[in-house]
């Protein structure tokens, strides 16, 4: 491991060829009425897509080579995020990236010998919980208790707003040990475990409270050492925020897109709409914002490849940033399509709601600022 | 900024230019120094940064992507960024020749005959001669190609007769690149030529202006029967409008080959405003602990990473196949608006001693972001306003229609 970040950010042929092949394979097949059809089915993804996912090597794009994947970084997955995040594609991906690369950080060889080739070839479905209702997004505040009961241990508390733990058979969470926070992995079909549905603003995604009512484990459950979750996923976070950031990039340039397509076309007053400035110079802002987050995702990206001790810096600053260019670029493609852009028709509105979403999930732009602001001024 | 992994000759170079510029570094001149080359005005100031000028340029540090032939090191491109990352962070005075070494300079580097390279770009470098450029009219700002100055043919000679304003620097200029009609029948965009015009003619008369900071730094330049040789013409007659157009895209900083290579002006930098967070009170505690400060600076930070950011990624051509053009093409817009915005957030974080004037006593660094504030506007304007650059952007990199 290097400690610079690379000028060509670490982008190479074996990037742009992953690019590609995504980019072929979901526009073909993640288009929007695709997707419509999906949101609308209880698990909410197609198994075939998920099939595909597997084969085409993203599902085990984290995952190392000798567990069965190719262990590609941060840049090579924000390549794949972000081309996710253009066709909209719904699949429980988040929740099995997050689980493989808590498993790369911190699990025993055991574990990841029984884990991380399942996650690879997509027969395992993960979920990883790390927030309660009243801690916001900070991981620290974990209320959920481990607790010795004569050889075994004893889960109980609730996660909220789990990624992915609808379709999850394993599920990862934090609780509070003597020791301070620990994770353990949770079979979710374990007697104990419930899961409550979340109705979620962007229905291309699904997540779940997850409750644990006195769940019986044993000590091969824990992942890592006795109350080391916290720096578990100070190490792991990065390439969340990273992962999520671009997804949000590539959503955020597809609008632009959509939005620059229609404003050619709508003629009112005799000329195309793209052809007032109220209309040019706010698309022209959007494409400064997507242009300078895309910017700095690759960035963030690549330091966490190559330059560790920036990753965390760089990587809420492209979470932040993303948050609120998604949000604009949302904003505005629904306010340049007018009316139509209101309507349940339009397929501008399921890209809002992922922007919605997204800005809400793992710390929006001024819980990540107000972190930022502690690396940057200090105190 | 962080170290990049750079070939082995940028690398040389980097240490070679800390180095200097740790070295070298200007003793205090006494005076006080202009923000920007937009506001130079007084000519000790000018003198004094002209020799400095010449130091960098001794030192092989300016025009090090020019041909040796004519004072430069024939380095390739983004070379010159990396001279110009290590100035700003040793923090030494700014090149005065800006407007010979990044729009007149690379436009007769690109289009110049081999005689005209030879007579004119090392004593750019060198700041031997100094120039300025007068493209905007009292009339043609925004709509340059309105402009109304003319030259008229004579034999061997031509005649220009006009007007033109804001020209930055023509009180010190030795050279001038000229816009003037040399076929008034003809289209508006047809009929304009660019000359290398010698400031120093009969005829020419110089009025300056004053700046709403108080300082000089432009002026009006009137021009009566000035008699220029026909050699002075740069290309070919008539080509002007498109000669204009690449000097512009130099200015905007959307194209390579500029000899000084800034990016952001140093005059205000996150680095700088979280210095001044801690010093400035807000209810009696720095403010560096309000948390509205504390994420507006946060905010402004994860800009200026980004457009740092963006400076890298657009060498890479995978990362940016779908557009090419938007980030230098968006590098003015972008990079002035957020010195604005930094400028407007220091007075903020200032508090109350944002009322006081720059150079007053009681200022805050001597009023340095109420000065900055008001020039940053120099740049939002000048070089094509903001909304001239969103036309711009839009109709190029976004292919919409045009709005006039
Ligand atoms: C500090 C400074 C230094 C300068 N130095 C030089 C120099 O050295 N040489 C030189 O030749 N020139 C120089 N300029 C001139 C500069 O290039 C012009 O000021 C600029 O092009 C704008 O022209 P204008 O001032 O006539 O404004 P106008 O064109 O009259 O514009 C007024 C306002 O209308 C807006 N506007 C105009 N047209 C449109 C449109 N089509 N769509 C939307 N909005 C529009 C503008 O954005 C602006 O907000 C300098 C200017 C400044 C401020």
């Amino acid at each position: 491991m290097t400690n610079v970040i690379p000028d060509d950010f670490g982008y190479g042929e074996e990037q742009a060829m992953l690019r590609r092949e995504a980019r072929k394979v979901l526009e073909g097949a993640s288009t929007t009425a695709a997707v419509r059809g999906w949101m609308e089915t209880p698990a909410g993804f197609d198994e075939g897509m998920w099939r595909t996912a597997a084969e085409a090597g993203w599902l085990g794009l984290a995952v190392p080579a000798e567990h069965g994947g190719s262990g590609l970084g941060a840049v090579s997955l924000a390549v794949l995020m972000e081309e996710m995040g253009r066709a909209l594609l719904p699949l429980p991906f988040f929740g099995a990236l997050f689980t493989t690369l808590v498993l790369n950080e911190a699990g025993s060889d055991a574990q990841k010998a029984q884990w991380l080739p399942d996650l690879a070839e997509g027969k395992l479905f993960g979920a990883v919980g790390t927030e309660e209702r009243a801690g916001g997004w900070d991981h620290a505040h974990v209320e959920d208790s481990a607790r010795r009961e004569g050889d075994g241990i004893l889960l109980s508390g609730q996660k909220d707003l789990v990624v992915d733990a609808p379709s999850a058979n394993l599920v990862i969470a934090t609780f509070r040990e003597e020791a301070g926070p620990s994770l353990f992995a949770v079979e979710a079909r374990s007697p104990g475990v419930t899961l409550l549905p979340d109705e979620l603003v962007d229905a291309t995604r699904r997540s779940g409270a997850v409750q644990f009512g006195g769940v019986r484990v044993g000590e091969e459950a824990r992942i890592g050492a006795p109350g080391a979750a916290l720096s578990i996923l100070g190490r792991v976070m990065p390439r969340i925020w990273a992962a999520l950031a671009a997804e949000m990039v590539g959503g955020a340039d597809r609008l632009l897109s959509m939005t620059v397509e229609y404003a050619k076309i709508r003629q009112q007053f005799g000329r195309a709409i793209g052809a007032f400035q109220a209309v040019k110079h706010p698309l022209v802002d959007v494409l400064a914002r997507v242009e300078m987050t895309r910017s700095l995702v690759y960035r963030a990206a690549a330091a966490i490849d190559h330059a560790p001790a920036e990753g965390e810096r760089l990587a809420r600053m492209a979470k932040a940033i993303a948050s609120d260019t998604y949000a604009l670029a949302a904003a505005k493609a629904v306010q340049l399509h007018g009316g139509i852009g209101f309507t349940w028709e339009c397929d501008v509105q399921l890209y809002f709601k992922r922007a919605q979403w997204s800005r809400a999930a793992f710390g929006d732009a001024a819980h990540h600022r107000r972190r930022i602001a502690e690396m940057v001024i200090g105190g | 900024m962080a170290q990049h992994d750079e070939t082995p000759d940028k690398r040389r170079l980097r240490e070679e230019a800390r180095a200097f510029f740790q070295d070298n570094r200007p003793a205090d001149p006494g005076f006080k120094l202009p923000q920007t080359f937009l506001e130079v005005e007084s000519e000790r100031q000018f003198l004094w940064l002209k020799e400095w000028q010449r130091r960098v340029h001794d030192a092989g540090l300016l025009g090090v992507e020019w041909p040796e032939a004519y004072g430069g090191r024939g380095m390739p491109p983004g070379s010159q960024r990396v001279v110009a990352e290590e100035m700003s962070r040793a923090g030494v005075p700014f090149i005065v020749n800006r407007i010979g070494l990044d729009w007149a300079g690379p436009t007769i580097l690109a289009e110049g005959t081999e005689e005209q390279k030879k007579r004119y770009l090392r004593n750019i470098l060198a700041c031997e001669e100094v120039w300025c450029q007068g493209f905007s009219e009292p009339g043609a700002g925004s709509d340059l190609a309105s402009l109304r100055t003319t030259a008229v043919r004579r034999g061997d000679h031509y005649v220009i007769n006009g007007h033109k304003v804001w020209t930055t620097q023509a009180m010190w200029a030795d050279w001038m690149i000229l816009l003037a009609r040399t076929d008034a029948a003809a289209p508006k965009h047809v009929g304009i030529s660019y000359f290398l015009f010698p400031m120093k003619s009969q005829g020419v008369s110089v009025r300056p202006l004053v700046k709403m900071t108080g300082e000089g730094g432009f002026n009006q330049v009137l021009f009566e029967d000035v008699e220029i040789p026909a050699s002075s013409l740069l290309g070919k007659e008539g080509e002007g409008w498109r000669l204009a157009v690449m000097t512009l895209a130099f200015e905007r900083g959307a194209q390579e080959g500029s000899a000084t290579g800034g990016i952001l002006s140093d005059a205000v930098r996150v680095g700088r405003i979280v210095e001044l967070a801690r010093e400035a009170r807000r209810d009696g505690r720095p403010a560096s602990e309000d948390p509205w400060v504390r994420d507006k600076i946060a905010e402004l930070a994860i800009e200026e990473e980004a457009l740092l950011a963006s400076a890298l990624r657009m060498k890479v051509p995978g990362l940016v196949e779908e557009r090419p053009m938007a980030i230098p093409f968006m590098g003015k817009l972008v990079g002035s608006e957020l010195s604005q915005r930094l400028a407007a957030l220091a007075q903020e974080v200032e508090g109350p001693a944002a009322q006081y004037a720059f150079g007053a006593e009681r200022a805050i660094e001597g009023g340095h972001y109420q000065r900055a504030y008001m020039n940053s506007f120099g740049f939002t304007i000048g070089g094509g306003t903001s909304e001239i650059q969103r036309n711009l952007i839009g109709e190029r990199i976004l292919g919409l229609p045009r709005s006039t």
